[in-house]
């Protein structure tokens, strides 16, 4: 997680080479205010920053002195701090939805794109429809995933945020598949000895294929809420990644195909 | 075979695999991959009559993940003779969660293409809960092991023709914390080994005799399975032999009298004598030193490990 990794080289950083460090308290004193803005600093800062370091003045030292409280207190300053320091890392490969709008225009496109094609396919196959919430329900939250295939393909894919769903209301039975290697490599032995012919197969969203039988609401997704229609809900008909009871729908399915 | 949605078809016909494969997609939407190269990121190479397995990829990614990519190379995955302590200490929270990683990428491993770390991965992952430096520091040594044996890979060859053979081993009271003894086993089919196991047993053994009893009890269940497995399929398997290196423990399973030295043996053990009763598996002697099992109840030195 990048996250982590800024904040180990954060501490690296403020704790080693309090010299070379000069630039972090600076954007400090600008936006470790609770509630500030997320916003990454502006490139110009760096230009700034590296004025600043011309000479020894007394903002260096005492921004200094408050991040090393800032490190020894924790709690939610901190916490926004390292959120600031975090987010402009983002590599071409975004970690939240928010994340895209810093990305270079071009990368923008393409995963904006890979969202547009998850949608389609979710709409493709039925899985939800626009709906009032009903009483008594409340929506699940649901963030996106990406990740680059290795054929460099850029992928997105909508997640429901299924630990907040409710066990006897949102689930009943669920149950996740683990692999037997044992019978892997015994079916593998089996084909070389018979000499047999191997093929591959992958199902493409196999999860989105189970039945749901429970009521379930999601929020609409993230960047893509229907104008006007804002205070929608989507209500599932099958199950989507993430939820709960999606391995176990996915398995019937599977079962009763056979 | 199937697995969430990676999937794989086999048969001797490549037609009748492509049209089965046409009913499937039929049914879901798939992405066809043609012949099968990667399965649950195991690279699987066909050349010939063999078929070649290995975890390269995930093995380089979790040595660069604990900087051990140019390691030092250790010859065995554990030193001779190494029996860990329980620490007794406080448990370290940083400590744990970086021994955590470390021993479930090995166990990722072991599971799946490399049975030689099986009894030291296992062995140190009973003091996850609360690891001292030490247990650490092993489970690094395990990985200059891994480093210096990054090549090796799983070859199943279509024309050997041992046939499925067992081997099971005790090693008695190994644990010096709680007196357990271990249990390995392992199956060998088409010149490599199928499935194995390596774990405590749950009660204590009173003799070698009786350690050593429970260990093919555990590896009957599992050739038990794999017979039942390979009926599904269609094969007629003949007895599965079991290969054991003590001589009591085979009488004791053969002889379905109940002596008095056995009684208080638990009833799950004695399931071997239905199995051998009903012809589904022999028990038969191999000398000590020629039982492949060895290696997943003890650290062996160097030459033995060798040899295996």
């Amino acid at each position: 997680m990048p996250v982590d990794l800024q904040r180990d080289d954060l501490c690296r950083r403020a704790g080693n080479q309090p010299g070379s460090s000069r630039a972090l308290p600076k954007q400090l004193t600008q936006n470790s205010i609770p509630g500030s803005s997320r916003a990454p600093p502006p490139p110009h800062q760096t230009t700034t920053d590296t004025n600043d370091n011309t000479g020894e003045d007394p903002v260096d030292t005492s921004g200094q002195v408050h991040l090393n409280r800032l490190v020894w207190e924790g709690g939610v300053e901190f916490l926004a701090f390292l959120l600031n320091k975090a987010v402009p890392m983002a590599l071409d490969q975004p970690v939240f939805y928010k994340d895209i709008v810093r990305l270079p225009s071009q990368l923008q496109e393409q995963w904006k794109k890979a969202c547009q094609e998850e949608l389609e396919a979710l709409y493709k196959r039925k899985v939800f429809e626009l709906a009032d919430l009903s009483k008594g329900h409340k929506a699940i939250k649901n963030c996106w995933v990406f990740t680059t295939k290795s054929d460099g393909h850029k992928k997105a894919r909508l997640v429901a945020k299924g630990f907040s769903q409710i066990e006897g209301i949102d689930f009943d039975h669920i149950f996740s598949l683990v692999v037997r290697y044992e019978s892997v490599h015994l079916l593998l032995v089996v084909a070389a000895l018979e000499n047999w012919h191997i093929e591959g197969l992958d199902i493409k969203s196999a999860f989105l294929y189970g039945q749901l039988d429970e009521e379930i609401y999601l929020e609409q997704s993230e960047g893509f809420k229907i104008h006007g229609q804002e205070w929608k809900v989507l209500c599932l008909r099958q199950t989507i990644y993430g939820l709960k009871q999606a391995a176990l729908a996915w398995w019937k399915e599977l079962l009763a195909s056979a | 075979m199937i697995y969430v949605d990676d999937s794989g078809f086999m048969r001797n016909n490549a037609t009748l695999v492509k049209e089965k494969k046409k009913a499937f997609m039929g049914i879901w939407e798939c992405h066809d991959l043609g012949e099968l190269k990667e399965f649950l990121g195991i690279s699987i190479r066909h050349s010939g009559h063999k078929i070649i397995l290995d975890q390269k990829v995930y093995l380089t990614k979790v040595l660069d993940r604990f900087s051990m990519t140019n390691a030092v190379i250790a010859n065995t995955p554990l030193p001779h003779r190494y029996t860990p302590v329980a620490h007794t200490g406080n448990p370290d929270p940083t400590l744990r969660t970086q021994y955590q990683a470390i021993i479930g990428s090995l166990l990722y491993l072991m599971l799946d293409t490399y049975p030689d770390i099986a009894f030291a991965v296992i062995k140190l992952s009973q003091f996850s809960a609360n690891p001292s430096k030490e247990h650490f520091e092993r489970a690094k040594y395990i990985c200059h092991y891994l480093a210096g044996t990054k090549d090796y890979t799983m070859v199943f060859d279509g024309k050997t023709n041992e046939g499925l053979i067992a081997h099971s081993d005790s090693n008695w009271a190994a644990d010096v914390n709680n007196r357990c003894s271990v249990t390995g086993y392992f199956f060998k089919l088409a010149g490599s080994s199928v499935s194995w196991l390596s774990r405590a047993q749950k009660t204590v053994a009173l003799s070698s005799i009786k350690a050593e009893y429970m260990a093919i009890s555990d590896c009957c269940y599992q050739a038990m399975w794999m017979t039942n497995l390979f009926r599904e399929i269609g094969f007629h398997v003949l007895p599965i032999m079991i290969c054991s290196n003590n001589q009591g423990s085979i009488f004791i399973g053969s002889n379905p009298v109940q002596e008095k030295q056995t009684k208080h043996i638990d009833i799950r053990y004695h399931y071997i004598h239905e199995c051998i009763e009903d012809n589904k598996v022999s028990v038969v002697f191999i000398p000590g030193n020629d039982n492949l099992a060895n290696m997943f109840t003890k650290n062996l030195d160097r030459l033995k490990f060798i040899k295996f």
